[in-house]
């Protein structure tokens, strides 16, 4: 449930044009997606084809959300984003358009941009960064076999210097640089319904959506100069559709729990603008063998025990109570940092959370990843 | 102390003409200044912000050969970890280009919104997400328009309006000769200031339309502020590749603003002539104002008020003088200013680089300047004759014929002051080395030898020729007798108008001199009968050739014997831009070339074998000369040449080299061609080969096809428009002479009113009286233009040999006709004889009772 990344990302084009018209752009509340590709249908997943884009759909993303424990104790969260955006459908030539001989190799339809963030939990500080490029001359893309998604020299996968190797992970922000080896605990896991993940009535609103909930994930990070061997657990997204959201949705609250067990929960809440949960909220839980059950709105109990002020403004939640009785589930999920938002526009809150409570009768503890958006004005 | 000030004041108000007189001449001089201030000022501006407008925040740049740099360099620059770089630049691509609108000339700036964003973002160390200036360019059209729509651009909304475009609107832009469809996708607010001469579009389209696929005119560079950055920029220059190269932002733009400092420096040099003219006006103006009170002040004197309170108070009133004079000079100037702007950006259009200037400015310093300026020239043309009237004793101060005598003794003084200055002038020209602003010291030392020379011929020839018509005609012989000895009123006025006639005359063989050193350059030079050149502006842009095939296709034409061809590209030397020209003469080409240094047969050999010849203004600015090398950036890297000759060039101030075609094809990927010129078999009609090419080119290229006469008018003719400045602003120095002499002579003849009706009781009719004025003044102005003439010629001399080889390096060839000293002739004779024209009519009608009544 990722598309926070889609309303930072047509804002990210047109913010510019604050004040200029930026609905086509808008690709929440939009439908200007004539000559995309729609989510409509559930769909035959193959890998390692879906790792890698699908230009005929509008927009896509490539979200990674990891806690770290470093050998010396030090505690860091990291989220590294890569979201596409097509301009306009792959169609054939642009009409009009120089001649295809001498066409610039910076012609593009697709841009990407990219979020990285690490939250240095010793430290108390949260630094993000965000690129954007074009899809050309190799500056950023994406491809399916070997797998691996980039932006600059931010990367995610299989490293083309080292084919073969097992994917890698790279990016770098003011003071930060993280480089990481990623081995899928687990096979992917599809959202929703053998995949489609539909956030409204509106059949065009829906995506497709698969995680793989737990990553085995080991490198270093360098702060300042300083080294830091890393070691942990983390959690890909992958979604893509040509959709808007539905147009009385205000947010959603997203939460990826990865208990001490092996087990693992994803739920989001989608809030509407009234303030109530939408009855399309969902998630699914993977037991410690990797198997998926869907949970649907109303399985899944969620208090707010807390609330953190922004000083950018807005009021987030920050502290809950989350009950999922069908799997036995009673946990409390606390951020390992209050403030991990990200000032980007829109703004959005994404940060490392711990998690303790009871998993049936016995005692439970994990961290996982929340994802608050709209809150921030 | 009132009663002084009360006195003062109410003098100056009993005498309005030649108060009003007073102000306006300094009004003039000092507005003149404002006014070059204002154009030079807001030109530069007006360059600067347009190059802040596109990436501003960059702090440096990666520059290439003249076909940029290749585009993979700035994909390895973002998708590959710089190691050892300790703090990550930013990198922004930039295309760019001139094109044509319509008659309007505007630099083509493709960018990707994208990185220019991150790079402007990384100023303020923000996330990229806070600050997006280079991306609200895009506001008011759809950004998908941007990367999707073909021929999508965006320009300011000052230029839409003046192209009569509005939003998505199609029209055509001409790049190279060739037409493209664009569309008007979004207008940059007025607000931001820097976009008035740019057409922005998206980087790809940019290389379509410019046909330069697969590289960048530049790659910007944004490193943090400090020793860190630094570090980086310093480790990245070292892990660029051959050609390509890291410069300052900060002195690229030095470097363009540096073209036109010469420029500017004459331009101010002009200015303050006219204020030097206003000076010795304001001198006329309190010295009479002095001795029409000289009684009042002796009976004051008389009774006990101290030399200094008479200083003082003679002193106030120029301040005075002066402050009213600043602040109208600055009104005045402020409103020629305006005028002047498009004159001077027009000639850096012409010369140097595309500018619009839409805004002027007032520089703060240009007002402190203006009151400075009002004040002390004020000031210090009062001060001779305040110290005078403060220096008298009572009775002394009195008399008139004390200051005549005065006068006369000053005049004489003035002769050796003239030869002193004029000796001083001639000294530091010729050990004043290179400097350009010691040229100019020496000229203005010279021209106030020219001024100070004149009082003294007045008297000679007044006296001299009072003696000689003495028996002829009593009239005559009483106009000359008086200008001689009426030395205190006129000799300023004449000074004045002296310096400025001297001035005129050396401007005007300067410029003659210089047309006809360029006709016969180009006469020279310029052999081939039909020249064929790509359009568009910017000499040396690597986007001007010709179609390779439509050269073929014009050689293969009949009628055509020989051809010579040459690429035009720009190089960026460490000391600022420079064109290349590599040439491919015809047969006997060589011949034609002018060389000022070297044997013919050596170094057109030694340029056959890769040597490069430079042009004049190069050997003079970087002090080059045969046998010394000179490295250019080529596409492998920095290479010396040898220099095998210097050659007259007046083509460009700053000087080109000159190589051999194959010589420049062989350092730099470049087989283009800028223009190309045929000679024709006799008997062939050009016309006739000229309408071939136009229906060869037609509808592939559209290709300036000139003969070789129409060549030369147009290089004559952008000569010509370059010139119009100096003789606006030489004009207003004679319009303020003109004022002086007027209001001289106006107060003379004031003064003199009882002596000429004296005259006139005794027989003297009001004609003849009339007639007496206009003679005294006529020959006012042919004195002051006999003492001019040689003054002016040596001007001439020093501005060609001194300050025009100073500032770009050339020589020129001193060309004298009668026709320079016609302008010169027609200001003195003129402007003496319309000042006479009220006080002659003035007397010609004064009650002769009134004015004797007193006898």
């Amino acid at each position: 449930m990722r598309l926070a990344a889609a309303i930072v990302f047509s804002a990210l084009i047109c913010r510019a044009a604050a004040a200029g018209p930026i609905a086509d752009l808008d690709v929440l509340h939009e439908d200007g997606s004539e000559g995309f590709a729609h989510a409509l249908q559930p769909r035959e997943f193959t890998f390692p084809q879906d790792n890698g884009p699908h230009p005929a759909f509008r927009h896509e993303w490539w979200y990674v959300t990891g806690n770290l424990d470093a050998v010396s104790g030090e505690r860091f969260g990291f989220e590294l984003t890569f979201f596409r955006l097509a301009l306009a459908p792959p169609a054939g030539a642009i009409p009009g358009a120089a001649a295809s001989a001498s066409a610039s190799r910076w012609r593009t339809r697709q841009i990407y941009t990219a979020h990285f963030a690490i939250t240095d939990v010793a430290r108390g500080e949260f630094r993000f960064a965000q690129k954007y490029s074009r899809a050309a001359l190799g500056l950023a893309g994406a491809q399916a076999d070997p797998f691996r998604v980039w932006l600059d020299d931010w990367t995610l996968g299989v490293d083309s210097a080292a084919p073969g190797a097992g994917w890698r992970l790279h990016a770098q922000g003011q003071d930060y640089d993280l480089t990481l080896e990623a081995e899928p605990l687990l096979p992917p896991v599809l959202n929703g319904e053998h995949g489609l993940s539909r956030k409204s009535d509106d059949p065009g609103t829906a995506s497709y959506y698969y995680s793989i909930p737990r990553i085995a994930v080991r490198g270093r990070i360098l702060r300042a100069g300083r080294s830091f061997e890393v070691h942990g657990l983390a959690w890909l997204d992958r979604e893509w559709g040509s959709g808007a959201l539905g147009k009385a949705q205000q947010g959603w609250d997203w939460f990826a729990l990865q208990l001490a067990d092996g087990s693992a929960l994803m739920f989001y809440a989608l809030r509407d603008r009234d303030g109530r949960r939408d009855p399309h909220s969902a998630g699914t839980w993977i037991d410690r063998e990797g198997r998926a059950r869907a949970l649907s709105a109303d399985q899944v109990r969620i208090d707010v025990m807390d609330h953190w002020n922004s000083p950018r403004g807005g009021r987030y939640p920050s502290r809950w109570r989350l009950q999922a009785p069908a799997v036995g589930l009673d946990v409390e999920v606390r951020p390992a940092l209050a403030n991990q938002e990200l000032g980007t526009h829109p703004r959005y809150w994404e940060g490392a959370v711990d998690v303790s409570g009871m998993q049936g009768s016995v005692r439970t503890e994990g961290r996982g990843y929340v994802e608050l958006v709209g809150y921030g004005e | 102390m009132p009663i002084l000030w009360a006195a003062s004041i109410r003098h100056l108000l009993r005498h309005p003409a030649q108060l009003v007189l007073a102000l306006v001449g300094l009004a003039v001089g000092v507005g003149t200044i404002i006014a070059v201030d204002i154009a030079t000022a807001s030109s530069g501006r007006a360059f600067q912000l347009s190059l802040r407008a596109v990436n501003g925040a960059a702090t440096h740049a990666i520059v290439g050969g003249p076909q940029g740099v290749d585009e993979q360099l700035y994909v390895e620059l973002q998708t590959k970890d710089l190691a050892g770089v300790p703090v990550n630049p930013v990198f922004a691509p930039v295309v760019d280009g001139y094109v044509s609108v319509g008659e309007q000339t505007l630099q083509l700036v493709g960018i990707d919104p994208l990185a220019s964003a991150q790079l402007d973002a990384a100023r303020t160390d923000q996330s990229a997400q806070t600050s997006l200036d280079s991306v609200r360019m895009l506001a008011g059209g759809d950004p998908k328009d941007w990367f999707v729509r073909p021929g999508a651009v965006v320009m300011a909304a000052n230029t839409a309006r003046e192209l009569g475009l509005t939003v998505n609107t199609k029209f055509e832009l001409d790049v190279d000769g060739r037409a493209h469809p664009a569309v008007l996708i979004g207008t940059i607010s007025d607000d931001q200031p820097g976009y008035d001469a740019l057409l922005v579009t998206d980087i790809a389209q940019a290389q379509e339309w410019l046909e330069v696929g697969g590289r960048l005119s530049r790659i910007d560079v944004r490193v943090p502020d400090g020793a860190a950055g630094e570090a980086a920029a310093a480790r990245l220059a070292t892990r660029l590749p051959a050609g390509a190269r890291l410069e300052q932002a900060q002195s690229r733009a030095h470097q363009s603003i540096d073209m036109t400092a010469a420029f500017t420096t004459n331009l101010q040099a002009m200015s303050m002539l006219a204020l030097l003219v206003s000076m010795l006006l304001i001198y006329g103006a309190i010295s009479f104002a002095v001795v029409q009170r000289r009684r009042l002040i002796g009976i004051l004197r008389a009774l006990g008020v101290t030399r200094s309170e008479v200083l003082t108070i003679v002193l106030s009133e120029a301040a005075v003088l002066g402050l009213v004079g600043a602040a109208l000079g600055l009104l005045l100037g402020s409103l020629m200013g305006h005028g002047l702007v498009r004159l001077v950006s027009r000639t850096i259009n012409d010369l140097y680089f595309v500018v619009a200037v839409n805004e002027t400015v007032l520089p703060a310093s240009s007002v402190v300047k203006a009151l400075l300026a009002g004040l002390g020239t004020a000031i210090a043309g009062a001060c001779l004759p305040a110290l005078e009237v403060a220096g008298s004793t009572p009775q002394l101060g009195l008399r008139r014929s004390v200051l005549e005598g005065r006068a006369v003794t000053l005049a004489r003084r003035l002769l050796s002051a003239s030869a002193v200055l004029a000796a001083a002038s001639g000294l530091v020209a010729a050990t004043s080395g290179r400097s350009l602003f010691a040229g100019f010291a020496a000229l203005f030392l010279l021209l106030l030898s020219a001024a100070t020379l004149t009082p003294a011929v007045l008297r000679l020839l007044a006296r001299g020729l009072a003696r000689a018509t003495g028996t002829l005609s009593p009239i005559a012989r009483l106009a000359f007798g008086d200008v001689a000895a009426s030395l205190s009123r006129t000799g300023v006025a004449i000074a004045a108008l002296g310096m400025a006639v001297a001035a005129m005359i050396g401007v005007s063989i300067m410029v003659a001199s210089f047309r006809e050193s360029l006709r016969a350059w180009l006469e020279r030079t310029m052999r081939a009968d039909i020249y064929v050149t790509a359009p568009g502006p910017g000499a040396g842009r690597p986007e001007r050739r010709i179609d390779p095939d439509l050269i073929s296709a014009m050689l293969a034409a009949p009628g055509v014997t020989d051809y010579g061809m040459s690429r035009r590209i720009t190089l960026d030397l460490a000391a600022g831009p420079i064109p290349l020209d590599a040439i491919k003469l015809a047969r006997g080409g060589y011949a034609n070339m002018v060389l000022t240094v070297g044997d013919p047969r050596v170094t057109w050999t030694a340029f056959e074998n890769g040597a490069i010849v430079i042009s004049e203004p190069l050997a003079y600015r970087l002090q080059l000369r045969v046998g010394n090398e000179l490295t250019l950036p080529t596409d492998f890297g920095p290479r010396a040449f040898r220099i095998a000759g210097i050659y007259r060039e007046y083509g460009n101030d700053r000087g080109t080299v000159l190589m051999s075609l194959p010589q420049y094809r062989r350092f730099w990927h470049d087989e283009a061609i800028t223009a190309l010129g045929f000679y024709l078999a006799p008997g062939v009609q050009l016309e006739r080969v000229a309408a071939d090419f136009r229906a060869l080119a037609r509808g592939r290229q559209l290709l300036f096809i000139r003969s070789n006469a129409q060549l030369r008018d147009l290089s004559m003719s952008i000569f010509e428009r370059t010139f119009v400045i100096t003789r606006v602003l030489y004009w207003l120095a004679a319009g303020v002479a003109a004022i002086g002499l007027i209001s001289a002579l106006l107060a003379w003849e004031l003064e003199r009113a009882r002596e000429v009706a004296i005259l006139r009781s005794l027989g003297l009719t009001s004609g003849g009286a009339a007639l007496l004025i206009e003679i005294q003044t006529g020959f006012m102005g042919i004195v002051a233009l006999a003492a001019a003439i040689p003054a002016g010629v040596l001007t001439a001399l020093l501005l060609i040999e001194v300050i025009n080889r100073r500032a770009f390096g050339w020589q020129i060839d001193v060309h004298l006709s009668a026709q320079q000293f016609l302008n010169a002739l027609l200001l003195s004779i003129t402007s003496a004889l319309l000042a006479g024209m009220y006080p002659a009519w003035r007397v010609a009608r004064t009650s002769i009772a009134g004015e004797i009544r007193e006898e």
